[in-house]
């Protein structure tokens, strides 16, 4: 067995996923817990003793009732569907408790982060009675896209008197992969792009073709698509589903290298997803290039979060593949984004006749 | 119950045992109280959304000036009651602070004042408390304190997460902070019981640690000092008609004994007879001047003490001697074989005075407290009196004195008086004129502001009397025949001297006035006396056989030097007619009180030993004072090292029972699914783990088929044999396909190609 193991698995033994420290009440108490014992003793007042006791035995019910509290306590994180950088999104965190007659009051949530610590937000359950479950969810907003990952959950509890802060680290492993953050797409640039493959766009073309079909709303539909009538009958939001339309395939190409700035990068990366979900809302099939990652055209929900996930994941200093003739062979017309000062640059056409749009 | 109410009751209910607490212990003044009694019930309606929570919050910058002066007046107080410092201002301030913030109570801050302003109130109850009601305001605080402060802990939590989203059931809701606050459904009767149950536990464990910290008495600042009660009438200086008012209101106990000579006699009647004539003797005066008694302090009427070290507890004994008794060995020895023996327990008294019954002839003190610092020793006075003195000792050795003590905190001890009914004092003295000249000068000076016409008086009330004691009995006749007794005083400001205004105006006194006359009356009449304070009679309790004595029977009376017979009492005082026993819940109440006294107030290092020792020999251990032949064997040092392991063991187990459990459910669960396992799974694991020892693991979040994809990524050995066999598994895992025999005959042939290439 490697040393490292060894020494883990004995941290691990000798040093539950317990912590306990004190709250800035728990020090004043203690030091005046501590300033009462030394007056009993010193001036031997045995009534002295006896609330130098109490203070000695409230402190000692503070940290049992605490571990009572927290026995018994399943939790589970709920991902939310999808995550874009820069927006808030709803964490949602569940806590079950097993305990067959005590309730669990003042629990905290808090999800830890890679680095052990817990992130800024967390979850609050005043009350959870013996053998029920209760969801909540904290807003938090990741400021840049990738992968953020999370290692377990931390159950704190200041339960009953706030003079200890009990927390119990739990093993959930999670990784957060947060989407561009999604910029407007300026219509002039959409209808300049879509020239290139000879059609006149407008708004009604997006939501056109055959009905195919109603389905449950998910996040990056267009509003305008839901049914209402199913909604209300439901009492959840409903859109309509159409047949794609064949022939009108784009691809968005996202210029990458490391001669472009970081800052200006990241806007590049956004204007490519925001362009990609447009087009597909449109009911386009929609290709990427980004750096040395290939997203074959289609069309879709799954395309969408396909891309973004591409897009999430991108690494700017990667050599560009414009120019490859096997992908763009598969689209009509392509969209290349160029990072730029201010706004990325943004040319449209087919092989070499690109016509820049912004 | 709604939260907010919950915690407002409770808020309210620990303030107020707190300063009832306080109150029992007769400190505060009638004020203070009075007006604590008014605004606490008016602090209840003021909310911060009423008309008064408003009016309070406007007048806030007047209410913090009137802060500032209070303190300011308070410090002032204290700092001019130097060197003797009285620390009532600060417990008035802080008592006006409790209905102030009280009435203020906007946030969970000023809440948290209240409960620290409760909390030193409690201490200042514990620190002055003397009565056995202290403990019912401890119980009651207790139990309060863990309800309010869960209580107030939850309602700080719910308005520092002031928007919270319960989902329960399926959808999310947001509620506020005073939705919850209001609501009825977070705390309810078993959160009541259970914080109940746990304050309950809070005050068995404080119990076990007022019984096992070590008193080890430091002393290092304070000096550890009681307050204790002060009584009029023992001081330096007696004056007639300004103290010693005798009410029958006053119940305060000053001293209570044992005396097995009273507990022996088994007629109730009888006994209460006795004991309402037991003269409980103390403080004694020689020189009367305009209406005041004090003492000569010469060295010749000074008491002499004998000290003897008993062997048997290391007490340490007292024979008195009066000075003008004729010291013959034979007759002390034969005086104390006879004598009424008394165990005698001051309680917590302002005066050192060594009461014991008329007329002490030998003091037993006991040894101090193991580990203690400071002890109670006896002092010798003027004439035949004797009192108590508390010193700072060595805890190493307690016989060394180090420092005597202006404190006094009361003492237990045991005292041998003379019976008057076996042993005689005749013979023991010589008569007044084989004395030397002088001798008695002191018992027979009467001041010359006294009136001519007093003398007269004594003349006139002892003419033809021939004998000191015939003259006593003259005195008390005429006194007794003249005077009526009443305590409510009566006094003729034209008359300089209070005694004159009792013999010759007033026609009733109380035993001040009886007593005093009577000694100046047979000075004048050429008869030594002095002037005694002490009490007369006792109530009898039943439940723990003692005697209570308490203050509202304090008396005076006169001792006579009768010749040959010595100092005889006389007591001019007409005969009063007090109840000499407790009704039966006063007896409940007194022996409560002496239990508190006891094992409480009085808890001491030795206390802990006796108990540790009483203990130990419950459980069958053998130590010192243990008595041998007695109890179970000892253990040799084989069966302890055997049953330490023993209890070592159980202690890992129970500490560690979840993990063995998991280990075991663990095991179980792994031999369950190996016996249960299908074949292919069991090939398919055997598979994973030989890849997994190779290099390429399955990662936990991998399906199977993932895991198949990533390794045909890389260069794998028998990968066609490795498709099958996961398709195989998948089947018969989650699908519930049964796989052919010859099949799995193959799988299991053909898995052993499957590997990563060197």
């Amino acid at each position: 067995m490697p040393p490292a193991s060894l020494r883990a698995r004995l941290r691990r033994w000798f040093r539950p996923p317990r912590h306990f420290r004190l709250t800035r009440e728990g020090r004043w108490y203690v030091g005046v817990t501590l300033l009462l014992g030394f007056a009993a003793v010193n001036g031997g007042i045995n009534l002295l003793f006896l609330m130098f006791g109490m203070l000695l035995c409230l402190l000692v019910a503070n940290g049992v009732l605490s571990e009572a509290s927290m026995r018994g306590l399943e939790v589970h994180r709920q991902l939310p569907p999808a995550i874009h950088a820069g927006s808030p999104f709803l964490m949602g965190i569940s806590v079950r408790n097993g305990k067959a007659r005590i309730p669990t009051f003042s629990l905290e949530v808090e999800d830890l982060a890679k680095d052990g610590k817990p992130v800024d937000r967390r979850c609050f359950f005043l009350k959870i009675p013996a053998h029920r479950q209760q969801e909540t969810s904290y807003r938090r907003t990741l400021p840049r896209r990738g992968i953020h990952g999370l290692t377990g959950l931390r159950l704190s509890t200041r339960f009953p008197f706030g003079l200890l802060r009990r927390s119990l680290d739990v093993e959930a492993p999670a990784d957060l992969l947060a989407y561009p953050a999604l910029l407007p797409v300026a219509d002039p640039i959409l209808a300049g792009g879509l020239a290139q493959i000879g059609e006149k766009q407008s708004p009604a073309r997006a939501r056109s073709g055959d009905f195919h079909g109603l389905r449950e709303l998910r996040p990056g539909d267009d509003p305008r698509d839901i049914h209402w009538r199913t909604t209300a009958r439901r009492g959840r939001p409903f859109v309509r589903e159409f047949e794609e339309e064949t022939g009108r395939t784009v691809l968005v190409v996202l210029e990458t290298g490391a001669e472009f700035p970081a800052e200006e990068f990241e806007t590049a990366v956004s204007y490519a997803a925001s362009l990609a979900l447009a087009l597909l809302r449109r009911a386009y099939r929609v290709g990427l290039v980004a750096g040395r990652s290939f997203v074959p055209p289609d069309a879709g929900l799954m395309q969408g979060r396909d891309i973004l996930r591409c897009l999430a994941l991108v690494d700017g200093t990667a050599p560009s593949e414009v120019g490859q003739p096997s992908w763009a062979a598969a689209a009509s017309t392509t969209l290349i984004v160029t990072p730029g000062t201010g706004h990325p640059r943004i040319e449209a056409g087919k092989d070499k006749n690109l016509r820049r749009l912004a | 119950m709604r939260f907010r109410f919950a915690h407002k009751l409770g808020t309210f209910l620990l303030a107020g045992t707190s300063l009832g607490t306080l109150a029992t212990s007769d400190v505060l003044p009638n004020l203070t109280l009075a007006l604590v009694a008014l605004f606490f019930p008016v602090s209840w309606y003021a909310d911060p959304e009423t008309p008064l929570g408003r009016f309070f919050e406007r007048m806030t910058s007047w209410l913090n000036v009137a802060i500032l002066v209070f303190l300011a007046s308070a410090v002032f107080q204290v700092a001019r009651s130097f060197p003797d410092v009285d620390l009532l201002p600060f417990l008035n301030f802080v008592h006006f602070l409790v209905v102030l913030k009280l009435c203020q109570r906007r946030s969970n801050r000023d809440y948290l004042q209240v409960y620290v302003l409760s909390f030193l109130v409690m201490l200042a109850a514990a620190w002055l408390a003397t009565s056995v009601v202290f403990v019912v305001g401890f119980v009651l605080y207790v139990l309060l304190a863990t309800w309010t402060l869960v209580l107030f802990h939850l309602r700080r939590e719910i308005e520092d997460n002031y928007i919270v989203r319960h989902a329960s059931e399926s959808h999310a809701e947001q509620v506020t902070a005073s939705r919850v606050l209001n609501s009825r459904r977070v705390v309810g009767l078993p959160f009541f019981a259970a914080t109940g149950l746990v304050a309950v536990l809070v005050m068995l464990g404080s119990s076990l640690v007022f019984a096992t910290v070590p008193r080890v008495g430091l002393g290092f600042i304070l000096g550890g000092v009681r307050r204790p009660v002060g009584i009029a009438g023992f001081t330096d200086e007696v004056k007639l008609g300004m103290q010693g008012t005798i009410s029958t209101d006053n119940q305060t106990v000053v001293l209570r004994a044992q005396v097995p000579a009273v507990t022996a006699i088994p007629d109730r009647a009888k006994r209460e007879s006795v004991i309402a004539s037991l003269y409980w003797r103390g403080t004694v005066y020689d020189t009367y001047d305009k209406g005041q008694w004090s003492r000569s302090r010469e060295d010749r009427t000074r008491t002499r003490i004998a000290a003897v070290t008993t062997s048997r507890d290391l007490s340490r004994a007292y024979l008195l001697h009066d000075p003008f008794e004729i010291r013959t060995r034979t007759g002390r020895r034969a005086a104390v074989q006879g004598a009424i023996e008394q165990q005698v327990e001051i309680v917590a008294l302002s005066h050192p005075v060594a009461f014991a019954l008329d007329r002490p002839l030998l003091f037993e003190m006991p040894p101090p407290p193991t580990g203690a610092f400071t002890a109670v020793d006896l002092e010798a006075r003027w004439s035949d009196e004797v009192s108590l003195r508390m010193y700072r000792v060595n805890p190493a050795n307690p016989f060394e004195r180090r420092q005597a003590m202006t404190e006094f905190l009361g003492a237990r001890y045991r005292v041998f008086s003379r019976n008057t009914s076996t042993s005689r004092t005749e013979g023991l003295y010589l008569g007044q004129e084989q004395l030397p000249a002088g001798a008695l000068d002191n018992y027979l000076r009467v001041p010359e502001t006294l009136a001519t016409n007093v003398a007269a008086l004594a003349q006139e009330v002892t003419a033809g009397k021939p004998t000191a004691a015939a003259k006593a009995e003259a005195v008390v006749e005429w006194l007794r025949r003249t005077h009526g007794y009443t305590t409510n005083l009566k006094r003729d400001e034209r008359i300089a001297d209070p005694l004159e205004d009792f013999l010759f105006v007033q026609s009733a006194g109380h035993c001040e006035y009886f007593a005093s006359a009577a000694a100046i009356l047979l000075r004048l009449s050429g008869v030594p006396t002095r002037y005694v304070n002490g009490f007369l009679g006792g109530e009898w309790n039943d439940m723990r056989g003692a005697i209570t004595v308490r203050e509202n029977r304090a008396h005076s009376w006169t001792e006579a030097y009768l010749g040959t017979d010595g100092w005889v009492r006389v007591d001019a005082t007409p005969a009063l007619r007090r109840p000499a026993r407790m009704g039966n819940v006063r007896q409940l109440l007194d022996s409560l009180e002496l239990f508190w006294g006891r094992w409480v107030v009085e808890y001491s290092a030795s206390q802990q030993l006796l108990l540790a020792q009483r203990l130990g020999q419950k459980l069958g251990f053998r130590g010192r004072g243990y008595l041998p032949g007695r109890g179970p064997k000892p253990l040799s040092r084989k069966q302890a090292l055997v049953v330490t392991a023993v209890v070592l063991l159980a202690i890992v187990l129970v500490s560690q029972r979840k993990r063995l459990l998991r280990w075991r459910r663990r095991y179980e669960t792994a031999a369950a699914r190996q016996r249960t396992a299908k074949p292919v799974v069991r090939i398919y694991q055997t598979t994973l783990a030989r890849l997994s020892a190779a290099g390429a693991p399955r990662l936990p979040s991998e399906t199977p088929h993932e895991y198949l994809a990533r390794l045909k990524q890389r260069p794998l050995q028998g990968e066609p044999v490795f498709s099958d066999l996961t398709d195989a598994y998948a089947g018969a895992r989650y699908g519930d396909i049964e796989v052919p025999p010859e099949a799995v005959a193959r799988l299991r042939r053909d898995s052993a190609q499957i590997g990563l290439p060197q």
